[in-house]
């Protein structure tokens, strides 16, 4: 796993892992996204925002990523 | 005075323009947000010019919105003590005239108009001084410095600008040219 | 209570039997009879009178009876009341009789003083923890009772149901407490192992889902009770009671070898209500009479023999009989039955067995317990066992036929009770009321087979700990967060090491050495005014039970600059320095206090066999460096109660598990299940400083770096003030401030960071956007 950091030494995470809570995170900023008018990325007959985060999710499609600090 | 400015601003962008061109809309959030937007420091803003960059954008807990920090070139006006400015006579009342500098208007009050005795010309809404004879009119020019700034960001129309012209080289157009002439006629003789 | 409980033994045929007899016996005494028995009653009177006769061992001196009371343990006034009636009768009397007399009255004024730790009563049992109510007898269980002199055998759920018809019940929690006003009696044992009808103050019911213990003793009585009811054991010469659930095969139990004398004391010591005592002085007279004719009894016993089925129960009147009406009853008896002896069995062991038992065959358990019943008046204790559908009576012969030789004289120094030995122990399940009674004292009360039970309303015991009283539940809990100096029962849990713990004695030996022990616990301290001294009177068996020399005692209080003077064996006379009654009086104070062996701060020891067979102790008080030191102490293993005290002798790391273990054991005893990863937290918390912090304004709270959550603790006006004064900052890092400000926490989702991939738009995903150099940007900046 190659680790990227960004300038002030923080590691920005690409396509690993994520914790659950990350992932709930994730998947709930874009649902809430979806459901305020913002453009699905994939096509799909769901009409539940969630379902269609949690989908865009598996595919890996979600412009979202997380920024993890040194506390 | 009007300044080119690089400023730094956090952005709201809602859900709906996601699939929109990113800097164009940042730029069209910009001008929403911030023209005609006075603030302290900065001044009035006037226009964005340019998108220069676009930083990564922050998500926060409950907001379906993206936060991004931007950095920009705008336009401001911003006003200075001491700084000579032109402008125009937009209304002439008992206690002196506003005159319009740029977005805002500064209120050159009676007593800062000439050394000598103004009086209040209802009918002609116009001042006019006692000895000289000199008048101010709505619609004329006038060449004036600054001498008072008070801004109010929430309501900028409330801002006051105090104006002064009681000093060699300032004055309305007309005075000015009837002065230049008078020096000339004096050096000519 | 001090006055002498002198109402016993009223009963009138009693005391005209032992005229009689002393009539015939010494006719030439003239001192009073009842003179005595007001003060000893007709046993011992009996026996002083025969022994005028029997020991001519010199005359008593006046000074001798003054200095028999001065060694006595009794208050002033009834010493000088003492001294008056026995000067009186000083020619007759023998060192003996003196003996017996002050030994008697002394029996008497302790048995009539209010215990320790008495009178706490229902309420606070209740409010000590939820379990403590929980000790209760099934509904079918029977119980012997006495009303209005008459003793009968009733279900207990008959009669508590009955009581809370009648009376009303307040409900407290789950229980129906019922006061009661009338005058029941229950059989019930003292610490001193007498057994005495005691009146019933409360009756309890309450519903109860869980399993039921059933015991079942050698001697074949059994008793059902909830596992929570306690019974009352024998450790060390001591009785105390044990929880049910602790019991195991082997241990003993009181069961009741000889009923006291009958309940008719009862209605003659306490006034009946107006209302009632016609009545029962008419029953008395009723029975009076049917019990006169001796050959009527003679006549009922043969009949009971030789026609069983006659009866389905013994009749009150048979049971309330007299002596001589019971004797000539079970005469008549045994004339029918044949008695087929055989020698005694090995497991018939145990008190009350004597060479060869006597089978008797009953068709019906309840007329077998009834006539157990009977002979325990004489104080023959039976052995019960059930064969082919039968149910047998063994009764041993020794006693037996010291009964029937006539002579119904006892022993008093025996105990009322048998301590039987535990046969089975099994459970069974229910989901039914069960009831309980409550008495004064020990609290116990005795079932219709003879089984003392416990009613441990009163004493809450801590984990088997006997009857030591030990803070539980939310107070203790409280306690251990706020790092107190010192618990408010501190107590202790000694391991002992090879032998020790292998041994009763050794452990006791233990016991002895680290309990305290002051003056005072073995001698009487007496402040005489006219002669401007101390007395300190020891007390011989005592000093012998502690194995404290005499001389030591005299050396520590030689050691205190006063003039000592010994004046007999067991006697000191002690001059302050300064003759001053104030002095005097700190002389007093400073000699009863005195420590003479044991461990400051170490006030009870007891000493019980835990799980593993292993003798342990356990003290109220606690002085952990002192008794880790002591021989025959594993120090690995012993604890006590005080967390500090751990800090302070064993280290921070000891008592953060000392923390987390007296927190898990105290959550345990109320059956609360709590993750000991919550406790082990509270414990790091609490010492990760390297000394116990309590958790509070004072402690843990009070040490936090945010206002805002010091302030949202306690005392919020307080701290925000203080706060302010000094311009503190709160940067909102922890979890309270950022609730209180309504903010997301920073942890599990509220920590996650969310970035958003810049390209926002399908169309540009490959198109990153010009960023121009921002350095230059960002020294201005826009007043948001």
């Amino acid at each position: 796993m190659m680790k990227k950091e960004d300038v002030a030494g923080n590691e920005i995470i690409k396509r690993e892992k994520y914790t659950k809570y990350e992932k709930a995170r994730i998947i709930g900023a874009r649902a809430l996204q979806i459901a305020m008018g913002a453009p699905v990325l994939i096509d799909t007959d769901k009409t539940d925002p969630i379902e269609i985060a949690i989908e865009e999710f598996k595919k890996g499609v979600i412009p979202i990523t997380v920024r993890r600090r040194r506390w | 005075m009007y300044l080119k400015v690089r400023a730094v601003d956090v952005v709201r962008v809602p859900p709906e323009r996601f699939g929109e061109d990113i800097v164009s809309t940042v730029k069209e959030l910009l001008e929403e947000k911030l023209e005609g937007r006075l603030d302290k420091k900065v001044g009035m803003f006037i226009a964005i010019l340019d998108v220069i960059s676009i930083g990564e954008g922050r998500i926060l807990i409950g907001d379906a919105g993206i936060y991004y920090e931007t950095v920009f070139d705008t336009l401001v006006y911003r006003p200075k003590l001491q700084e000579i400015t032109e402008g125009e006579v937009v209304e002439v009342v008992e206690f002196g005239a506003f005159i319009e500098i740029g977005p805002l208007d500064g209120l050159l009050h009676i007593s800062q108009i000439t050394d000598e005795y103004i009086s209040y010309d209802e009918k002609g809404g116009r001042l006019v001084g006692k000895e000289s004879g000199k008048s101010l009119t709505a619609g004329e020019r006038v060449r004036a410095r600054i001498v008072a700034i008070s801004l109010n960001e929430k309501e900028p129309s409330d801002s006051k600008i105090g104006l002064t012209m009681r000093q060699p080289g300032l004055g309305t157009y007309k005075w000015l040219e009837e002065e230049r002439a008078k020096k000339q006629q004096e050096e000519l003789k | 209570m001090e006055e002498m409980n002198v109402s016993d033994h009223r009963d009138s045929q009693a005391s005209e039997e032992l005229k009689d007899l002393a009539d015939f016996a010494v006719t030439d005494v003239d001192f009073e009879v009842e003179d005595l028995l007001e003060f000893v009653g007709e046993e011992e009177a009996l026996d002083i009178i025969r022994m005028r006769y029997i020991h001519e061992d010199g005359e008593v001196k006046t000074s001798d009876i003054e200095e028999r009371l001065l060694r006595s343990n009794l208050p002033e006034r009834l010493r000088r009341i003492l001294k008056r009636k026995l000067r009186a009768v000083r020619e007759k009397l023998t060192r003996d009789a003196l003996e017996r007399i002050v030994r008697r009255a002394e029996a008497e004024y302790e048995e009539a003083k209010v215990e320790p730790n008495e009178a706490v009563g229902i309420v606070a049992a209740q409010s000590i923890g939820e379990p403590g109510t929980q000790m209760s007898l099934p509904g079918d269980e029977r119980i012997l009772i006495v009303e209005r002199g008459v003793m009968r055998s009733e279900r207990i759920g008959d009669f508590v149901d009955a009581c809370i018809s009648k009376y009303g019940a307040v409900v407290e929690g789950e229980a129906e407490i019922c006061h009661v006003n009338e005058n029941f009696f229950v059989l019930s044992l003292d610490n001193d192992g007498k057994l005495k009808w005691k009146n019933v103050k409360y009756v309890i019911r309450h519903e109860f889902d869980g399993e039921l213990l059933r015991l079942r003793t050698k001697s074949g009585r059994e008793i059902t009770a909830t596992p929570y009811h306690s019974f009352v054991t024998k450790k060390g010469g001591r009785i105390f009671p044990i929880a049910g659930s602790m019991l195991k095969p082997g241990e003993r139990i009181p069961v009741v070898r000889r009923l006291p004398p009958l309940a008719v004391d009862c209605d003659c010591a306490i006034s009946p209500s107006p209302e009632t005592s016609p009545e029962a002085s008419k029953r008395c007279v009723e029975r009076e009479r049917k019990v006169e004719h001796a050959s009527t009894a003679y006549m009922l016993g043969r009949m009971f023999a030789e026609n069983e089925y006659a009866f389905s129960f013994l009749n009150d009147d048979l049971l309330n009989g007299s002596d001589d009406f019971i004797k000539e009853f079970l005469r008549g008896f045994f004339a029918a039955v044949p008695l087929t002896g055989h020698p005694a069995s090995d497991e018939a062991d145990g008190e009350g067995c004597g060479d060869a038992v006597v089978n008797v065959r009953f068709h019906d358990r309840r007329v077998r317990d009834d006539f157990a019943l009977l002979l325990a008046r004489f104080g023959i204790f039976t052995l019960k066992s059930e064969s082919a559908g039968d149910h047998l009576l063994l009764i041993p012969l020794s006693s037996f036929a010291a009964v029937f030789s006539g002579d119904c004289g006892c022993d008093s120094d025996e105990e009322d009770v048998v301590w039987d030995e535990i046969e089975s122990i099994d459970f069974r399940r229910t989901s039914d009321r069960v009831y309980d009674i409550s008495v004064d004292g020990l609290e116990t009360f005795t079932t219709h087979d003879g089984i003392i039970t416990h009613n441990t309303m009163r004493t809450f015991h801590y984990a088997g700990v006997g009857a030591l009283y030990v803070t539980m539940g939310l107070p203790r809990i409280m306690e251990i967060m706020d790092a107190r100096k010192k618990p408010s029962t501190p107590t202790m849990s000694i391991k002992l090491r090879g032998e020790y713990a292998r041994s009763r004695e050794k452990a006791e030996e233990i016991a002895a050495e680290i309990e305290e022990t002051r003056i005072k616990d073995v001698a009487r301290i007496e402040i005489s005014l006219d002669e401007k001294c101390v007395f300190v009177v020891f007390k011989s068996e005592k000093l012998a039970e502690l194995r404290i020399q005499r001389e030591d005692i005299e050396a520590k209080i030689q050691k205190m600059d006063v003039n000592m003077e010994k004046i007999g064996e067991d006697i000191l006379r002690i001059y302050p320095k300064e003759e001053s009654y104030y002095e005097l009086l700190r002389l007093e104070g400073r000699i009863s206090e005195m420590l003479i062996k044991g461990i400051e701060g170490i006030k009870r020891v007891l000493v019980r066999k835990d799980k593993d067979g292993e003798y342990t102790l356990f003290t109220e008080g606690s002085a952990l460096k002192k008794v880790m030191r002591i021989e025959g102490v594993d120090p690995t293993r012993t604890t006590t109660s005080n967390i500090i005290e751990i800090a302070d002798v064993l280290g921070i790391e000891a008592a953060r598990n000392a923390i987390i273990e007296e927190i898990i054991s105290t959550l345990e005893d109320q059956n609360l299940d709590v993750d000991p990863r919550h406790i082990s937290l509270i414990a790091d918390a609490m010492t990760m400083d390297g000394e116990v912090k309590q958790i509070g304004r004072h402690g843990l709270a009070g040490e936090k770096a945010s206002v805002l959550s010091r302030a949202a603790f306690e005392v919020t006006v307080e701290h925000l003030l203080e706060a302010a004064l000094r311009g503190e900052r709160d940067e909102l890092l922890g979890i309270t401030e950022n609730v209180i400000v309504g903010q997301p926490i920073r942890l599990g989702t509220g920590a996650v960071e969310l970035v958003s991939k810049i390209p926002m738009s399908r169309e540009n995903t490959d198109r990153p956007p010009e960023i121009a150099d921002t350095k230059e940007g960002k020294d201005k900046k826009t007043g948001n």
